[in-house]
């Protein structure tokens, strides 16, 4: 096994990094099938997030990919060279790569510095400590490196899995829902360091997490799985303005779903006729609409379409909207209940008449 | 096909990956093989595997060799033993364990429901009191009522006394030489068994269901037998199962009590009448008796997921007592502590004391202390290292094939200790005649009996019969390390090997050590495989005290015994110590937090 960066030299600037390459990984427990032909790839420097709802296989790919799992078919790459197929495996000890996890598995019964130094087997003892110390201050407990790992916070704790795993510099680093067990403002403030320090390493990285916000602010590349198979991806921007399908579109914001007809390559909906191209002649399609699409005016305003204020939900920057568009004649006259994001500085009551018009840009029509 | 954005990925792949074109067959075959073998046992490497089946195959052996005697046939003796031995031996085991069941489960649960659920004076000395039987082996506690009980012994002339009869003519208690002897002292010593998991599920899993019942209206009575007893059912059975397997394993109490159970018969039939098909052929009999246990045991916790569902319930909060029904609670639950405990351990006492003053400590003890201590310790260190080995394999492979291997290779506990011992006989004498043979062609050099003479057998069986008090502690311990551990330290370069070394060996340390003191406890105990298989003339604390009972000459056995029943005290403290010093103020790792709940499995003592 080749590898370019030699440890023990250790360079501060970024080296040449790695990249990972999967292909046509089909995986079964029992009797289901977890990933059906999954191919990704991933380039030096660049973050992959695996998204996706639970039991999806993304959990299962990485497993894969960090040799903590046998591949059954297909392969994984790095730099080209075979890491793991139906009949080879490199055992994870051998793969040079780094791996985050959901409980941060720190050893207990090892001081900080000793965790961190504890993938460092092949620098010399005297260097592995000034490594490690170097880790633990690029992430800021340098000065804490003697104290045991159950002391420290989540986010702490978080930080110092994160040294360890790069401390070795991994042709590859893994990271399992790394955030999953932080609070909600601490997951935030993690999102931006881990972030940084992988940019800093230059190591391709793939994180698997189920949320998508969290996807959206880490990722280079998104790559969407659902049932054992990669339906979507592309850059954050891609997944979320072109979704590809209702579930991509719903997997990466609310979006109000109504059904509609097509009529000369168009949705007819109440809230008005949007592009279905390629859709045949009465046809039934949805129309999914971003609640942020659907914009608010407290005045009519050319081609808007009135509606009524349900409820009304005050959220800070915006308030959310519960509104009852009266669908039109054609229609049978039902009405229609749709969320849509409004500015927090107006003040909506129930009750109140608005008038309604849509952004074509948060609009996507798919067949029925 | 996924969507790889970018095609031209692909193309370094396949020249990284030549050997999916043109493919020889031999190879395919190999493959296929690999991939079977995978399945089968997981990505464990050879070595744990070949230590694993080795085990299995070792801890097999004497019920394979059992079988081959028993089918050899006994020839004449056969019609015998089917006529007159069997039909006894039978039916005295079998009402032995009814009794003794009836008797566990009844003290056994009824103590623990006491403990829990009320508060009364003295209840937090009684809570771990009532373990104290458990540090008197059955012989023991036989040997020590037959001279406590006897008609002009200390007990009965006191009674007499009190009652104002002058001589034992005049008023006696039954002969404890009995069968309801048997059953009463075996059970005020095994009940423990059950008194703990019970215990440890009415505390622990309960609280919350019994507060429910209570707030709907039932009575103490009603709880106890419409939520907690049902509760507590799977817990019970395993508890049951392992004292009625103790009461099988015994042979001292039965012979000392004159009780003639299949453990007694099969070793008269192999030291009287040295027939090794025999002996095998009740040997037999009696492991049809231990599968019916186990299988009695699963059918009576087929619903255990009902009581296992692990949520943190809320502690059972006991209610308070007044003060009358108090202390006839306190009455209550010091009975058992005192006849299973206080009497037999208060008479060694005294008796040691006696035999102290008047010969002062005499050699032979020191020796034979000597030899427990070693041969104990021996086996003990075999047993962990061997358990270690498994309970790694079974972490690294969590496939059926492995994970069926492991499981054998802990079935000796199931396998009482006479058994064990005749199914050894054969393939020890085989080998050591062969070995011997096989010297005295080369080099002209008689080994002797290389196994049986040099006390190797006497380890094989211990190790055989406890390897799976050990290897269940190891393994309750490291299922508290979570996997993510191993993988952390994998990814980070560590092999197997060094994994082992440096996450589960010392986080698995105090489970390690606690197992380790529960396997030399019972191998000090042990009694029935030491009497056969120990090396002529070589003696230990048990078997010193068999000759003394079995000869009459009870008061130079009690310091023999005084001192098991020390040795047996250490696992109850261990056991306390986990059930009740547990974290107050100090922070303890994830691993410390052993409950006892989960040390019950690993306690089928000797």
């Amino acid at each position: 096994m080749k590898t370019p960066d030699n440890p023990s030299t250790m360079p501060a600037a970024p080296v040449t990094g790695h990249r990972l390459l999967a292909s046509g990984l089909r995986h079964r427990y029992d009797r289901s099938d977890v990933l059906r032909d999954v191919s990704i790839d991933v380039a030096p420097g660049e973050i992959l997030c695996l998204v996706g709802p639970s039991g999806c296989g993304k959990s299962t790919l990485l497993r894969l990919i960090a040799g903590l799992e046998r591949v059954q078919a297909g392969s994984i790459a790095i730099d080209g060279e075979l890491i793991a197929s139906a009949d080879s495996h490199v055992l994870p000890e051998r793969r040079d790569v780094g791996l985050v996890f959901q409980d941060f598995a720190l050893f207990p019964h090892m001081s900080l510095a000793d965790n961190v130094a504890f993938g460092l087997g092949k620098l010399p003892r005297a260097q592995r400590k000034v490594v490690a110390l170097d880790m633990l201050s690029r992430v800021g407990l340098a000065d804490r490196a003697d104290e045991a790992p159950h002391v420290l916070s989540g986010g702490q704790q978080q930080r110092v899995a994160l040294a360890r795993a790069l401390a070795s510099r991994p042709r590859l680093m893994l990271l399992d829902e790394p955030f999953s067990n932080l609070d909600v403002r601490l997951r935030h403030r993690m999102r931006v360091d881990t972030l940084r320090l992988l940019k800093d390493s230059n190591s391709a990285s793939v994180m698997v997490t189920h949320d998508p916000d969290e996807a959206m602010f880490m990722a280079d590349r998104i790559a969407l799985m659902n049932e054992g198979r990669i339906v979507q991806l592309g850059s954050p921007d891609a997944l979320y303005r072109n979704p590809h399908s209702p579930f991509a579109a719903e997997f990466f914001g609310d979006v109000n779903r109504i059904d509609a007809v097509a009529v000369q390559g168009r949705a007819v909906t109440p809230l008005g006729a949007f592009d279905a191209p390629g859709v045949a002649d009465g046809a039934r399609v949805q129309v999914l609409l971003r609640p942020e699409a659907i914009l608010v005016h407290p005045q009519p305003v050319p081609g808007s379409v009135s509606a009524r204020v349900a409820a009304s939900h005050m959220l800070g920057s915006y308030s959310l909207l519960e509104l009852t568009v009266q669908a039109a004649h054609a229609d049978g006259g039902r009405a229609l209940t749709i969320q849509a994001q409004a500015p927090g500085s107006l003040r909506w009551l129930a009750g109140q008449e608005i008038h309604l018009t849509v952004n074509p840009a948060g609009i996507f029509v798919f067949p029925a | 096909m996924a969507s790889t954005s970018d095609g031209a990925g692909a193309a370094p792949l396949r020249s990284a990956d030549p050997q999916h074109n043109g493919v020889a067959p031999s190879r395919r075959y190999a493959v296929f093989v690999r991939a079977v073998l995978i399945r089968l046992f997981g990505g464990v490497g050879a070595g744990g595997l070949f230590v694993t089946a080795l085990v299995a195959l070792l801890v097999l052996l004497p019920v394979l060799s059992l079988a081959s005697h028993a089918l050899q046939g006994s020839g004449e003796l056969w019609p015998h033993l089917a006529a007159y031995v069997l039909p006894q031996a039978l039916r005295d085991s079998l009402t032995l364990l009814v009794g003794v069941g009836l008797m566990v489960v009844c003290i056994g649960s009824g103590m623990a429901w006491l403990v829990t659920a009320y508060d009364f004076p003295g209840r937090r000395v009684l809570d771990w009191a009532l373990l104290l039987p458990l540090a008197v082996p059955t012989y023991i506690v036989a040997f020590a009522y037959l001279d406590l009980w006897h008609p002009v012994g200390a007990l009965q002339t006191g009674l007499r006394e009190l009652l104002g009869y002058s001589s034992p003519r005049e008023f006696r208690l039954p002969d404890i030489r009995s069968m309801w002897g048997c059953i009463l002292l075996l059970g005020l010593v095994l009940y423990p068994y059950v008194y703990l998991p019970a215990r440890a599920l009415f505390q622990m899993q309960a609280g919350g269901l019994i507060d429910a019942s209570r707030t709907l209206g039932a009575g103490p009575w009603r709880t106890f037998f419409r939520v907690a007893l049902p509760l507590a059912r799977p817990a019970i059975a395993v508890g049951a199962s392992l004292a009625l397997m103790e009461a099988l394993n015994d042979i001292g109490a039965a012979e000392f009590l004159g009780v003639r159970t299949l453990t007694v018969s099969i070793y008269s039939t192999w030291v009287n009448r040295s027939s090794l098909p025999g002996a095998a052929q009740i040997a037999l009999v009696m492991l049809a008796i231990v599968l019916s246990l186990i299988a009695l045991e699963r059918w009576a916790r087929r619903r255990q997921r009902y009581a296992a569902s692990g949520r943190q319930a809320a502690r059972l909060s006991p209610r308070r007592l007044s003060t009358l029904r108090g202390l006839l609670a306190l009455a209550v639950c010091c009975i058992p502590v005192t006849l299973g405990f206080i009497m037999p351990a208060g008479y060694l006492l005294v008796e040691a004391a006696r035999r102290f003053s008047f010969a002062g400590l005499e050699q032979v003890i020191l020796r034979e202390t000597l030899n427990t201590l070693m041969i104990s310790a021996v086996a003990t260190v075999l047993a962990t290292l061997i358990a270690f080995v498994l309970a790694y394999t079974l972490r690294l492979a969590r496939a059926p094939a492995t994970q069926a291997l492991v499981r054998c290779a802990s079935l000796g506990y199931a396998i009482p200790g006479t058994v064990l011992a005749i199914g050894l006989l054969g393939p020890l004498g085989w080998f050591d005649n062969g070995i011997d043979t096989l010297s005295s062609q080369l080099f002209g050099l008689s080994t002797g009996l290389l196994l049986a003479g040099s006390g190797a057998a006497l380890v094989y069986a211990y190790v055989a019969r406890f390897l799976a008090v050990s290897s269940g502690g190891i393994e309750a311990g490291f299922s508290k390390i979570p996997h993510s551990m191993d993988d952390a330290a994998r990814s980070l370069g560590a092999t197997a090997g060094r994994v082992a070394r440096r996450i589960h060996a010392p986080l698995g340390r105090p489970a390690i050590a606690a197992a380790m003191l529960l396997v030399f406890v019972d191998c000090m105990k042990e009694l029935p495989a030491t009497l056969l298989l120990r090396p002529l003339n070589f003696e230990t604390l048990a078997t010193h005290l068999y000759g003394e009972a079995a000869r009459g000459t009870y008061e130079s056995g009690a310091v023999a015994a005084l001192l098991i029943v020390l040795a047996g005290l250490l696992p109850i403290v261990l056991l306390s110590r986990l059930s009740h010093h547990a974290p107050a103020g100090k922070r303890r790792t994830p691993v410390e937090a052993v409950d006892a709940a989960e040390s019950v499995p690993t306690l089928n003592a000797s």
